[in-house]
C-alpha cells in the first residue's frame, strides 16, 4: 500500500514537472519569456524534467542575449549530465557560440578540448567543431541570430562569488551566472 | 550489499566527473537583492561615558539613498537623563542638572563597503558598513523644567548593517557626539546606538 502510495505520488510529481516544462513552452512561444523562465525554473532538481527545464533556460537566455546566464546554467549542465547518453550537442553548440560572440576564442577551443574524448565518434560533435573553426578563423559571430548580439545591462544585484569547489556542491543552478569579459569590444 | 557498492561507485564517478568539468570565466550566485532607496530604523541610544549623566533613549532615523554608497537624512532622539552625581558641578548651576531630552538633525552616510556574511553553505547575510556625520539641535531641561536651553551637536558614526530577512536590517552604531551645552561648555560623548529597520 505504502509502495503503490509512493509510486503514485512519484509518477504526480513527475507529470507535473512535465506538465510546467511543456507549460513554460507554450509561454515562451507566445512571447511571454518572463513567464516562462519563473516556471521552468520551479521545477526542482531532483525531477526527471530538470534536465529539460535546463535545456529550455539555456535557449531561451541564448535568445534573448543573457550570456553569463547561459554560460552558468550550461557549466552546470555539463558537469552534471555530460555523461549522459541524451547529453545536448545543441546546448554544447550554444556554449561554444556565446563564448565565440565574446571572442573568447581560448575558452571555447578549451571547452571543446574538455569533452572530445566522450564525443569523439559522434558525427554531430566533429560537425560543431568544423563550424567552430570557421568562426573562430573568420571573426564572424553566429549567422543565424535574430538580432545583433549586446552587452548585458549593468548588473544591480547582489552578487556572491563562488569557489569551484562551492560550484560543484550547486544543487540548483538557476541562481548561477559565469562572468565571461567581451574581448571583441577591445 | 551489491547494489549500495554501485550507488557509491556511481557517486564517486559523477563527483569525480564533476571535478573535472571544464570551467572558465567568474562563476557567482546570484542574489535575489534589490536595489534600495530609503530606509527607516529605530535605534535605542545610550551615551557611554557621559560624567555628568546617564543619557539613554530612542532614535528615530531616516535616509534616503543616493546611489548606492551615499545617503542623506535625519534623525530625531527622544532622551532621558537621569544625573549621576551632582557633585561634579558646572560653571553654571542650572546646566549642571539640565539633561538633554531631545534632538535632531540631518545625517550624510557614506558606504564603502557592502558584501556578504558567509553562513554554512548558501545563507549569506548581506551586510554594509557606513561612516556618517550628524548635525543638529539639542534641547536641554531640568527636572523641574525651570531651565530650559538649546544648543548645537556635531557627531560622526560608524554603522553596521546586517539584514536579517527580506527587507529588514540589524543596526549598530557608534557615534562620537560633541553637543554645545551652554556658551562655554561642551560635552564630548560616546554613544552606542543598535535597533532594526526596513528598506524599500
Amino acid at each position: 500500500m505504502v509502495r503503490l502510495l509512493f509510486i503514485t505520488f512519484f509518477l504526480t510529481f513527475n507529470a507535473q514537472a512535465q506538465d510546467m516544462v511543456n507549460l513554460a513552452i507554450a509561454q515562451y512561444q507566445q512571447g511571454k519569456k518572463s513567464e516562462a523562465i519563473h516556471i521552468l525554473e520551479q521545477v526542482p532538481p531532483h525531477s526527471s524534467q530538470f534536465k529539460r527545464a535546463l535545456e529550455g533556460l539555456i535557449k531561451i537566455h541564448y535568445n534573448d542575449g543573457s550570456l553569463s546566464q547561459v554560460f552558468g546554467l550550461a557549466t552546470f549542465y555539463r558537469a552534471n549530465f555530460k555523461d549522459e547518453e541524451d547529453f545536448s550537442l545543441e546546448i554544447l553548440s550554444l556554449e561554444v557560440l556565446a563564448l565565440a560572440q565574446r571572442c573568447q576564442y581560448e575558452m571555447a577551443q578549451g571547452l571543446l578540448k574538455s569533452v572530445e574524448k566522450r564525443f569523439e565518434d559522434n558525427p554531430l560533435f566533429e560537425r560543431l567543431r568544423e563550424r567552430y573553426q570557421i568562426t573562430e578563423e573568420y571573426g564572424l559571430k553566429e549567422v543565424h541570430l535574430s538580432h545583433s548580439p549586446t552587452d548585458e545591462k549593468k548588473k544591480t544585484k547582489e552578487r556572491w562569488r563562488l569557489t569551484k569547489d562551492e560550484f560543484h556542491h550547486l544543487e540548483s543552478p538557476y541562481r548561477l551566472e559565469v562572468e565571461v569579459k567581451n574581448k571583441c569590444k577591445s | 550489499m551489491k547494489k549500495q557498492l554501485n550507488t557509491i561507485l556511481i557517486a564517486l564517478l559523477s563527483l569525480s566527473a564533476m571535478a573535472e568539468t571544464f570551467t572558465y570565466g567568474d562563476l557567482y550566485l546570484k542574489e535575489d537583492g534589490k536595489e534600495y532607496h530609503q530606509e527607516a530604523y529605530m535605534s535605542y541610544t545610550s551615551e557611554l561615558n557621559n560624567n555628568f549623566e546617564s543619557v539613554s533613549g530612542l532614535t528615530l532615523n531616516y535616509n534616503y539613498y543616493l546611489g548606492r554608497s551615499f545617503q542623506v537624512g535625519g534623525r530625531i532622539s527622544i532622551l532621558d537623563s537621569d544625573l549621576s552625581d551632582s557633585s561634579k558641578s558646572l560653571k553654571d548651576s542650572n546646566v549642571q542638572l539640565a539633561g538633554p531630552q531631545n534632538a535632531y538633525g540631518i545625517v550624510l552616510t557614506f558606504i564603502p563597503l557592502s558584501g556578504h556574511l558567509n553562513l554554512l553553505s548558501m545563507t549569506s547575510l548581506p551586510f554594509d558598513l557606513s561612516l556618517n556625520t550628524s548635525y543638529g539641535r539639542f534641547s536641554y531641561q531640568n527636572p523641574n523644567g525651570f531651565y530650559q536651553d538649546t544648543g548645537d551637536y556635531y557627531s560622526f558614526g560608524l554603522r553596521q548593517n546586517i539584514q536579517i530577512h527580506k527587507d529588514y536590517f540589524a543596526s549598530l552604531e557608534v557615534t562620537h557626539l560633541v553637543r554645545t551645552q551652554s556658551d562655554d561648555f561642551d560635552t564630548s560623548v560616546n554613544t552606542i546606538n543598535f535597533g532594526v529597520g526596513l528598506r524599500w
